[in-house]
C-alpha cells in the first residue's frame, strides 16, 4: 500500500552554495521547481535533473536530487538513457539557449522526435551567460555582443518553434517574474507522459539584462502577455480587448481589437491539440503567447522500447549477450612479434673502429629510451639558431654576401612588423639565380623569395621538423612565435648535429 | 627501440642513399648548373670514367659561382672538392655520422672497391631513417604558418 509522501520545498534545497549573480533569472526558477515538485506526490530518490553546461547547468547542484552535470549539449541524451533504463525516474532536463540550441542542437532534436518522457527545461536569456556574454542563436537581429559586435545578422531560433517541429507532445512557454503560472506549467508538464518542453524566459541581469522586459515588465506584460487557455479565444490587452483572428490572405494570426468591426466571436479558441495553431503561435512575438501552446498524447520512446523487448523476448526467450557478440565474424588481435634486424658484419674502409665511434658519439651508457626522449622533444628543447633576416627590399647581392658571410644556407625575408614574409635557401640560388643573366645589384630579395613559407611554432616536436624535411625536402624550416614572428631556423644538419650530440 | 643501437646496426645500404645526381669529369659548370637545375639536386657526384673523382654542391655554387659568370664555361674538375671522404658499403650509419662530424661534410658517398659509386649518405639518409622509426607522426598535427592559432584558452 502505498504511503502518501509529504515533501516540501525545503526538502529539494541542497546545501550547496547558490553561485548564480544576484537578480539572475535562475534564482526564481530554482524556488518554483522545489516548489512544484512536493505536489507531485514522488518520492525525492526518484528524481533525476540533467544539466548541460552553461550558468543555467548549474542547476543539479542545488537540488537535493540524484543530478548529474554533464556534457555541453548532451544532456537530452543523458537523459534518454537514464529514463530508458529506469522508466519509473522522473527525468528533468535543465538546459540553456546556448548548450540547447548551439551545441546541442542535434541531441534536442532527437528526444522531441522519439518522444522520450522527459521534463526539459529551457532557460532562455538570449545570451551565453556563463563564457560572458556572446550571441547565441535565439539573440535576435541586431543583437551587439563582444562576438557581434556591429550586431547580430543571423535570424534567431525560437525553441518553441524547434520544439514543435521535433515532435514534442507537450510544448509550453513561460516566463521567471511569473511564478505561479511557471508552477502551474511545470506541474502539467510533470504529468504528462511523453516529451515535454518549457522555455522559461529568463533575464540575465549582468549581460541581457531586460531581455523580456517587454513581457515581464508590470506596465507592459498586460498588454503584451497573451495567457494561453484550452477552449477560450486567445483575447489579451489589459481590458481584454484585443484578440487574434485567422488572417487567411496573410496566412497567420492577426491581433484585432474587439469592438465595432470584429466581436468575440470572431476570435479563434486556443486548441492546445492543433499542431497548426501550435506553429503559428510559435511566431508570435506581439502578443507573446504564454502557457500550454500544444498538448498531445502518442506513444512513449520507453513505452515502445520496452513493448519491444517483451514482445521479442516471448518469442525468443530472454537474451544473451555473450552468444550475440559471438553470433558474427570475430577476429583475434594478437601481439605482433619483435622484428629481428640482421646483424651487420664487415670492416670499414675509412678504419672506423668502435673505439673511435664512441668517442665521437660519447661512451656514456645508453640510460633511457632515446627514441621515446626525441618523441617528447620540441622544437624550443633544441634551441634553434636565431634567424638571419633581410628585408625583401634588399637586394639579392646582399642576401648572397649575408649567405656566405654566416656560413648559412638560408636567410628568412622579414617584413618591418617583423612578420615572416618569404626564405632565400640555397636551392633558390641554384635554381633561380647561378647562371642566369640576372644583375645582382638589380634585383631585390622579395623578387626572388620563396613566399609564405611553411614554420613551425616553438612548441611543435622535433619530429614533425623530420617529417617537413623528409617529405617535402625541406633543409631550412622557420620556428615562430606565437605572434608568427620567426625566432629561428631550424636546418636539417642542426638535426643531425643534436642527434650526434645525443645518441 | 633503442635508435643508437640501430644506427650502429644498420648497414648504410639500407638506408636512403638517393639524394644525389651525377656528372661527368670532361662537364662544364654551367652543364652541371643545368642538371642540378633540372633534377632539382643539391648533391653532384663528379665521376670520371664511371668512377667517383670528386663532389660538387649547391654550397659550391653559392660560393664560387652565382656572382661569378666566368666560372660558367670552366670545366667542372676546377670547382669541385676533388678526392671526397668515402665509405664502403659494409659501413653502418653510425660509421657515416661519425665521419661527418669528424670532418664537418655533408656528404659521404658510398663506394664499392674500385670506387664506382653505390650511393650517397646526407643528412636525408639520416632524417629518412629517423621518420621511418615513427611512422604514425605525421605532418599536420600542429597549426603551422601561415594558418593562425589561438592564442588563449577559452572560458566555460
Ligand atoms: C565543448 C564546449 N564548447 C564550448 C564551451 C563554452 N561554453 C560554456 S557555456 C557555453 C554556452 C552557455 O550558454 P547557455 O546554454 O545559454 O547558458 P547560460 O550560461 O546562458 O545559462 C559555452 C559556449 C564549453 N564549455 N565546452
Ligand atoms: S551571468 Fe547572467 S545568467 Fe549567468 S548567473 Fe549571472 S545573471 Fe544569471
Ligand atoms: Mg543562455
Amino acid at each position: 500500500m502505498a504511503t502518501e509522501i509529504k515533501l516540501t520545498r525545503k526538502d529539494f534545497m541542497s546545501d550547496q552554495t547558490v553561485r548564480w549573480c544576484p537578480g539572475c533569472g535562475d534564482y526564481a526558477i530554482l524556488a518554483t521547481v522545489q516548489k512544484t515538485l512536493p505536489r507531485l506526490g514522488i518520492p525525492k530518490e526518484k528524481f533525476v535533473f540533467v544539466s548541460g553546461i552553461g550558468c543555467s547547468s548549474r542547476f543539479p547542484y542545488y537540488m537535493d536530487t540524484y543530478g548529474i552535470h554533464s556534457i555541453h549539449g548532451r544532456a537530452p541524451t543523458l537523459a534518454t538513457g537514464i529514463k530508458l533504463s529506469n522508466p519509473d525516474l522522473s527525468v528533468w532536463v535543465i538546459t540553456g539557449d546556448g548548450d540547447a540550441l548551439s551545441i546541442g542542437g542535434n541531441h534536442i532534436l532527437h528526444a522531441g522526435r522519439r518522444n522520450v518522457d522527459l521534463n526539459i527545461l529551457l532557460f532562455n536569456n538570449r545570451i551565453y551567460g556563463l563564457t560572458k556574454g556572446q550571441l547565441s542563436p535565439t539573440s535576435p537581429v541586431g543583437t551587439r555582443t563582444k562576438s557581434s559586435p556591429y550586431g547580430s545578422i543571423e535570424r534567431p531560433l525560437y525553441p518553441v518553434e524547434v520544439a514543435l517541429a521535433s515532435g514534442a507532445t507537450f510544448v509550453a512557454r513561460t516566463i521567471d517574474v511569473l511564478q505561479k503560472d511557471m508552477g502551474e506549467i511545470m506541474y502539467q508538464a510533470a504529468l504528462h507522459k511523453g516529451l515535454a518542453f518549457i522555455e522559461i524566459m529568463q533575464n540575465c541581469v549582468i549581460f541581457n539584462n531586460g531581455a523580456w522586459f517587454d513581457y515581464s515588465d508590470r506596465s507592459k506584460r498586460a498588454e503584451n502577455d497573451l495567457f494561453l487557455e484550452p477552449g477560450k479565444p486567445m483575447v489579451f490587452g489589459k481590458n481584454k480587448d484585443k484578440g487574434l483572428v485567422l488572417d487567411e490572405e496573410q496566412g497567420g494570426f492577426r491581433v484585432v481589437e474587439i469592438g465595432d468591426e470584429y466581436s468575440i466571436e470572431d476570435i479563434v479558441i486556443h486548441d492546445p491539440t492543433s499542431l497548426e495553431n501550435a506553429f503559428l503561435l510559435s511566431q508570435l512575438t506581439y502578443p507573446m503567447p504564454l502557457g500550454i501552446i500544444y498538448q498531445v498524447t502518442k506513444p512513449t520512446y520507453c513505452e515502445g522500447m520496452w513493448g519491444q523487448i517483451q514482445q521479442v523476448k516471448a518469442q525468443k526467450g530472454e537474451g544473451n549477450l555473450r552468444e550475440l557478440y559471438y553470433s558474427a565474424d570475430t577476429w583475434e588481435v594478437v601481439a605482433e612479434e619483435e622484428e629481428i634486424k640482421a646483424e651487420v658484419k664487415g670492416t670499414v674502409e675509412a678504419s672506423l673502429d668502435e673505439a673511435y665511434i664512441d668517442e665521437v658519439l660519447g661512451t656514456e651508457p645508453v640510460q633511457v629510451d632515446l627514441a621515446e626522449q626525441l618523441a617528447g622533444l620540441t622544437l624550443h628543447d633544441l634551441n634553434p639558431k636565431p634567424p638571419i633576416t633581410i628585408n625583401p627590399s634588399a637586394l639579392m647581392d646582399h642576401a648572397l654576401s649575408l649567405m656566405k658571410e654566416h656560413n648559412i644556407g638560408a636567410l628568412l625575408v622579414v617584413s618591418p612588423d617583423r612578420h615572416l614574409m618569404g626564405i632565400i635557401t640555397e636551392a633558390d640560388v641554384v635554381d633561380r639565380i647561378a647562371g642566369q643573366d640576372i644583375d645582382l645589384h638589380q634585383v631585390t630579395v622579395g623578387e626572388f623569395m620563396t613566399k609564405e613559407p611553411i614554420g613551425l611554432p616553438l612548441y611543435a616536436s622535433v619530429l614533425e621538423a623530420v617529417h617537413f624535411m623528409t617529405q617535402r625536402r625541406f633543409r631550412h624550416l622557420p620556428v615562430v612565435d606565437e605572434n608568427l614572428h620567426p625566432v629561428g631556423v631550424l636546418s636539417s644538419r642542426d638535426l643531425v648535429e643534436f642527434l650526434i650530440k645525443h645518441l | 627501440m633503442d635508435l643508437l643501437a640501430g644506427l650502429k646496426q644498420e648497414p648504410v645500404t639500407m638506408m636512403d642513399l638517393s639524394d644525389y645526381c651525377t656528372a661527368d669529369i670532361g662537364a662544364t659548370v654551367q652543364e652541371v648548373l643545368n642538371q642540378m637545375q633540372a633534377h632539382h639536386c643539391r648533391h653532384v657526384l663528379i665521376t670520371k670514367e664511371g668512377k667517383l673523382a670528386g663532389i660538387f654542391t649547391d654550397r659550391d655554387v653559392l660560393l664560387k659561382v652565382a656572382d661569378n659568370k666566368d666560372a660558367l664555361g670552366q670545366p667542372i674538375s676546377e670547382l669541385m672538392t676533388p678526392e671526397p671522404w668515402t665509405l664502403s658499403k659494409a659501413a653502418t650509419a653510425a660509421d657515416a655520422l661519425a665521419l661527418m662530424a669528424r670532418h664537418h661534410i655533408r656528404n659521404v658517398p658510398i663506394v664499392e672497391e674500385d670506387r664506382s659509386i653505390v650511393g650517397n649518405f646526407t643528412h636525408l639518409s639520416v632524417l629518412r631513417f629517423l621518420a621511418e622509426q615513427f611512422p604514425d607522426i605525421s605532418i599536420g598535427s600542429y597549426p603551422v604558418y601561415p594558418r593562425r592559432f589561438s592564442r588563449r584558452r577559452h572560458g566555460g
